[in-house]
């Protein structure tokens, strides 16, 4: 049996005459002799009745001051694929191919107990299984599996996968079934090299790596999610990415043995509206201490940070945008307390720019100044910041790249403000409003004079 | 070897690994405030680039840049530096050590860890880097092999590392 996992997204289900089109690409699996197997997310985008967005709007109107419990979530936006897998079983019923709707407990999706943001602990095909024997096209619900119980007194709970969790459903069913390919269908033909709202030259790739999809996924993309790029790694298993409103080839991403001659760029992306800090610590000897309790505080305040970077006297690092009222709230005026190797304190206070409650508590310490060892740190902060990543296998491999790098966005005039390298990217940190600029500069260097095909 | 349909398990959050990467030299190179900008950095980038010296972990700080170098390209790298008329620090004897991680920024603490490990193990962190699956630190290679211990405990983790073995 040659089983082949179709993925429909949210707006590839969104309208009858999507569906239309999804029924179409099932129907033409079968005809090819593969016996598919389905996975849905729910209908829509936001303000569509049972889209997720919507219902999570639903559950938070109860009590906008009341954050929803992370069961009722799960239990409320499970609805939405489960309402998307009996209307896509039904249409393919009634175009003559037996269907049968599944949720993911049904699938045998078995998850940790993590409500919201679940990992797949291991798949019980077997119900499946039984239906693709029968000849019959599973349905599957994206996006939702059910925790094992902890005892025989509990019944497993429903759980969510958090972001991108169809795809990932689709890859695990893939990985579970030993299917011959998993296919994500999407608005998209396939993974690009840009956004192509912001490079109008974009260009599909024929094949990309499970290392190169992963990379561009964490780093802004949105095509795939990299929880699906992982397990199809894993094990194996070829995925393709395609667009729902055409037969174009789409995207294959595979293991390739041979790997590219150049380091290809196969994507550059720009994500996210971050905020950069640099806090001057001065003392070389206490900067370890007070970078510490800096870590500590944002792990405590499960705040995410990232583009780290540490000299003897300073660390630096981004954060979301969104959270800068937070991180301000946090570390103005915070004091952080250093042993010196004789027993005795000496005091730091953060100060991020002046303000009247700053002022306050400097005038506070300073009256005890000639008691204690109060030192500042000051902080300097680039608000308006997008990171611009260029994505390559062995990219910093090749000794001039970052010359190439600096030159081209010197010549399309985008600062850069922190660089981040790993051995698959490069990222930037620019100034959003020069954001567009660096990916088009970027992209007509590195993709645009340079084709490489695998 | 690939794992049957009932033995499917998705990675699980959490460090996996922790090794040493490579071994470098890290260098400081202070910039006048006047050359802080990205055309005055490109002047070292092309000089580097053109003598095939690939740099690792470049970071810009408020009074010049650093990087890694492989330690076979220090001479090279401080003898360009010295003709461009730049004052710098080196450090050789340092290694990058590379803790590996799946969704590192889904998780939270794990830097804070690093740090806490390292600062108790008396190891000088000469420069963090982070991405989506490790965080690399730039230690002295005299502590890595007690860094890469006591990290290993921290994360509770056991068997052998994927690092390379620092060169005795």
């Amino acid at each position: 049996m040659k089983i082949l996992v179709q993925k429909f997204g949210g707006t590839s289900v969104a309208t009858p005459e999507n569906r239309d089109l999804c029924a179409a690409k099932v129907v033409q699996a079968k005809e090819d002799g593969y016996s598919p197997v389905v996975v849905v997310s729910a209908i829509g985008r936001k303000g569509a009745p049972y889209a997720t967005d919507t219902l999570i709007d639903e559950l938070r109107s109860v009590d906008p001051a009341t954050k929803p419990d992370l069961h009722e979530y799960d239990m409320i936006v499970t609805v939405g694929e489960v309402i998307s897998t009996a209307i896509m079983a039904q249409l393919l019923r009634s175009k003559g191919y037996p269907a049968k709707s599944m949720t993911g407990y049904q699938a045998g999706i078995i998850t940790d107990d993590r409500h919201g943001d679940a990992r797949i602990q291991r798949i019980d095909p077997r119900y499946v299984m039984k239906a693709l024997e029968q000849g019959i096209i599973p349905v599957v619900a994206g996006f939702q599996g059910v925790s094992e119980p902890d005892s025989p007194d509990h019944h497993p709970e429903i759980t969510t996968l958090g972001r991108g969790g169809s795809d990932t459903t689709a890859a695990a069913l893939g990985a579970a079934l030993g299917a011959s390919a998993v296919e994500i269908y999407t608005d998209v033909n396939g993974v690009m090299t840009a956004d192509p709202k912001i490079v109008k030259d974009a260009v599909t790739l024929d094949t990309v790596t499970y290392l190169e999809i992963a990379e561009t996924a964490h780093l802004g993309a949105k095509v795939l999610h990299p929880r699906a790029a992982e397990i199809a790694m894993d094990y194996n298993i070829p995925l393709w990415v395609k667009d729902t409103f055409t037969n174009e080839r789409g995207t294959l991403v595979t293991h390739v043995e041979t790997p590219p001659k150049w380091p290809r760029v196969t994507g550059v992306t720009s994500s996210g509206k971050v905020v950069y800090f640099d806090f001057i610590v001065g003392e070389p000897r206490d900067k370890a201490r007070i970078e510490l309790e800096l870590f500590r505080l944002f792990a405590a305040s499960k705040v995410s940070i990232y583009m780290i970077s540490a000299s003897p006297t300073s660390v630096g690092f981004a954060v979301e945008r969104s959270l800068l009222p937070r991180i301000q709230e946090m570390l103005q005026g915070l004091i952080i307390p250093t042993e010196l190797p004789d027993g005795s304190l000496r005091w730091y206070i953060l100060s991020l720019g002046d303000s009247a409650g700053l002022q306050g508590q400097r005038a506070l310490m300073d009256r005890f100044a000639d008691r204690i060892d109060l030192r500042v740190v000051e902080a300097t902060m680039t608000e308006n910041c997008s990171v611009v990543s260029m994505i390559s296998g062995q990219i910093l491999k090749t000794p001039a790249v970052l010359a190439e790098v600096a030159e081209t966005l010197d010549a399309a005039g985008v600062e850069i403000y922190q660089i981040a390298d790993t051995e698959y990217s490069l990222s930037l940190l620019v100034l959003e409003s020069e954001a567009e600029r660096a990916v088009q500069a970027l992209h007509a260097h590195f993709v645009g004079q340079r084709p490489e095909s695998i | 070897m690939r794992k049957g349909p009932n033995t499917l398990f998705e990675k699980v959050r959490g460090v996996s690994d922790v090794g040493i990467e490579v071994e470098c030299a890290h260098l400081v190179v202070d910039l006048p405030p006047d050359q802080r900008t990205p055309a005055r950095h490109l002047r070292i980038y092309k000089e580097f680039g053109a003598a095939a010296i690939p740099l690792q972990m470049i970071k810009m700080h408020p009074g010049g840049i650093s990087f890694a170098v492989e330690r076979e390209r220090l001479a090279d790298v401080r003898e360009i530096l010295t003709r461009m008329g730049y004052r710098y620090q080196y450090t050789d004897e340092m290694v990058i050590i590379s803790v590996i991680s799946v969704n590192m920024r889904e998780m939270y603490g794990v830097m804070a860890k690093i740090a806490e490990t390292l600062l108790e193990a008396d190891t000088e962190i000469a420069q963090l880097g982070d991405s989506h699956d490790s965080v690399l630190c730039i230690v002295p290679k005299r502590n890595a092999q007690e860094a890469i211990k006591r990290l290993r405990k921290t994360f509770n983790l056991r068997g052998a590392s994927h690092g390379k073995e620092a060169r005795p």
